[in-house]
């Protein structure tokens, strides 16, 4: 009985914090990747992982900045991979659909660029921005110095106008 | 340009929320706790892809929890095998298995595909070798990276030495520019080179990326452009880093990682930055 009282509380407890976090960290996902199939795909991921360890994930000091990082970098490793998967899937004939949701022209030429920039620039301008995260915030989710996180922000901030400024001049 | 990228980025924001918005959260958190599926449009790719690999599997798994450094061919050969594509691996449990600090999430390579690209032509104990290092890597298990090397024998930093688990340890516990197994993850996707000694004995050394054996005076600019930008792709560097080091430095001095293979033997020796 007791068992059975912990497991439930376990699973509230898990779906708490899943309601609390899976639009953000699909927000975050999306603009990592320009891509809500795609994004869907990590978040389910990022949480499933969160979900299966869920006793030693609960327990961190901040679950939600765990669920981000692996997010931030399933973003990275998925979106590689499941460009040569599409490849593949091109050459296999079945049509993918087209996402529920497209993202603003405008928005996604700037989540496009944000893609060129180094991949911790990246992440950070987009826990930044999307996820309204302060500076703090995004070093303690990257698991790096504050300094680190702002220089961060402020390299790719500087690198992404310049890239922007191209894209309107060429 | 500065107001200018702040409202479109704070626009973009808008957008990418607005997206998230729309998904169906609650069929979602049934995938997830119904053990997660892949979206059905992947489905196809994948048992092709899956079908392709069974033929990896059988090399790279015997090569898999070898506790010494040294990794032997399975088939006792050195020839070129095509072993070296994606293995069944563990998923990740991005958890920071031996970090040994505490419960907070400082894995920098968590999240990041325990499993290698493929790249035909290495030897199949070094491919084992490859895959072994990379799947450490990609859950921080300082254990496992502890098992795969000699540390009496394995640079990692220059002025220190005989501890690279201790160094790699507090350089993800530090925060900083470069993590070093984030970068020893995605480095070894990088294309490799290969060299030996002058003097011969044996050895080859195979090293990820492969523009770290290269000599920018001697290979042609379109070769060392591309060299670039497969490090570039990797995102461990930028790619105006990896340039300003070959034409300005006069060499890449960025993250590298080097495998020794001498009578069907592989042995981890560098992981390193710098010249």
């Amino acid at each position: 009985m007791e068992v059975e009282v912990v497991e439930r509380m376990t699973d509230r407890s898990f779906r708490t914090f899943y309601d609390e976090h899976v639009r953000r960290v699909t927000a975050l996902a999306v603009a990592l990747t320009t891509d809500s199939a795609i994004a869907e795909d990590i978040v389910q991921e990022a949480f499933l992982r969160a979900y299966r360890d869920w006793d030693r994930v609960g327990a961190y000091d901040d679950p939600g900045a765990w669920v981000r990082r692996v997010a931030a970098n399933l973003s990275h490793s998925r979106w590689r991979r499941l460009r040569s998967e599409g490849r593949a899937l091109v050459r296999l004939g079945p049509p993918r659909p087209a996402p529920a949701v497209e993202l603003p022209a405008d928005g996604a030429a700037v989540w496009r660029a944000v893609r060129q920039l180094p991949r911790r620039q990246a992440v950070a301008i987009a826990l930044h921005y999307v996820d309204d995260l302060p500076v703090a915030e995004v070093a303690a989710v990257m698991g790096i110095s504050e300094g680190t996180a702002k220089a961060h922000l402020h390299r790719g901030r500087q690198r992404l106008a310049s890239l922007l400024e191209d894209e309107v001049t060429t | 340009m500065t107001n200018e990228l702040e409202t479109r980025l704070r626009a973009a924001a808008d957008g990418a929320r607005q997206a998230a918005a729309s998904t169906d959260t609650d069929a979602l958190l049934d995938r997830i706790e119904g053990g997660g599926r892949r979206p059905a449009w992947l489905a196809p790719a994948v048992a092709v892809a899956s079908a392709a690999l069974v033929f990896a599997v059988v090399a790279v798994v015997a090569g898999l929890g070898t506790p010494a450094p040294r990794i032997t061919d399975p088939a006792g050969s050195a020839s070129p095998s095509p072993a070296d594509t994606s293995p069944p691996s563990p998923e990740p449990t991005a958890t920071e298995t031996s970090s040994g600090s505490g419960p907070v999430a400082a894995c920098s390579a968590v999240g990041l595909d325990p499993a290698v690209v493929a790249q035909p032509g290495l030897p199949a104990e070094v491919a084992a070798l490859r895959q072994q290092i990379a799947s450490a890597a990609a859950s921080c298990d300082f254990e496992a990276l502890g098992r795969l090397l000699d540390p009496a024998a394995f640079s990692y930093s220059f002025g220190v030495d005989g501890d690279p688990i201790g160094y790699w340890r507090d350089q993800e516990a530090a925060g900083g520019d470069y993590l070093p197994m984030h970068a020893l993850r995605l480095i070894l996707d990088a294309p490799h080179g290969r060299w030996e000694m002058a003097s011969g004995g044996g050895s080859e050394y195979w090293v990820w990326p492969r523009l770290a054996v290269m000599n920018p005076e001697e290979t042609p600019r379109d070769e060392l452009d591309a060299a670039i930008a497969e490090v570039a792709a990797t995102q461990v560097h930028t790619a105006a880093e990896v340039e300003e080091m070959v034409y300005q430095a006069g060499g890449y001095l960025g993250f590298r990682a080097q495998i020794e293979a001498v009578d069907g033997q592989a042995r981890w020796v560098v992981f390193i930055a710098g010249d």
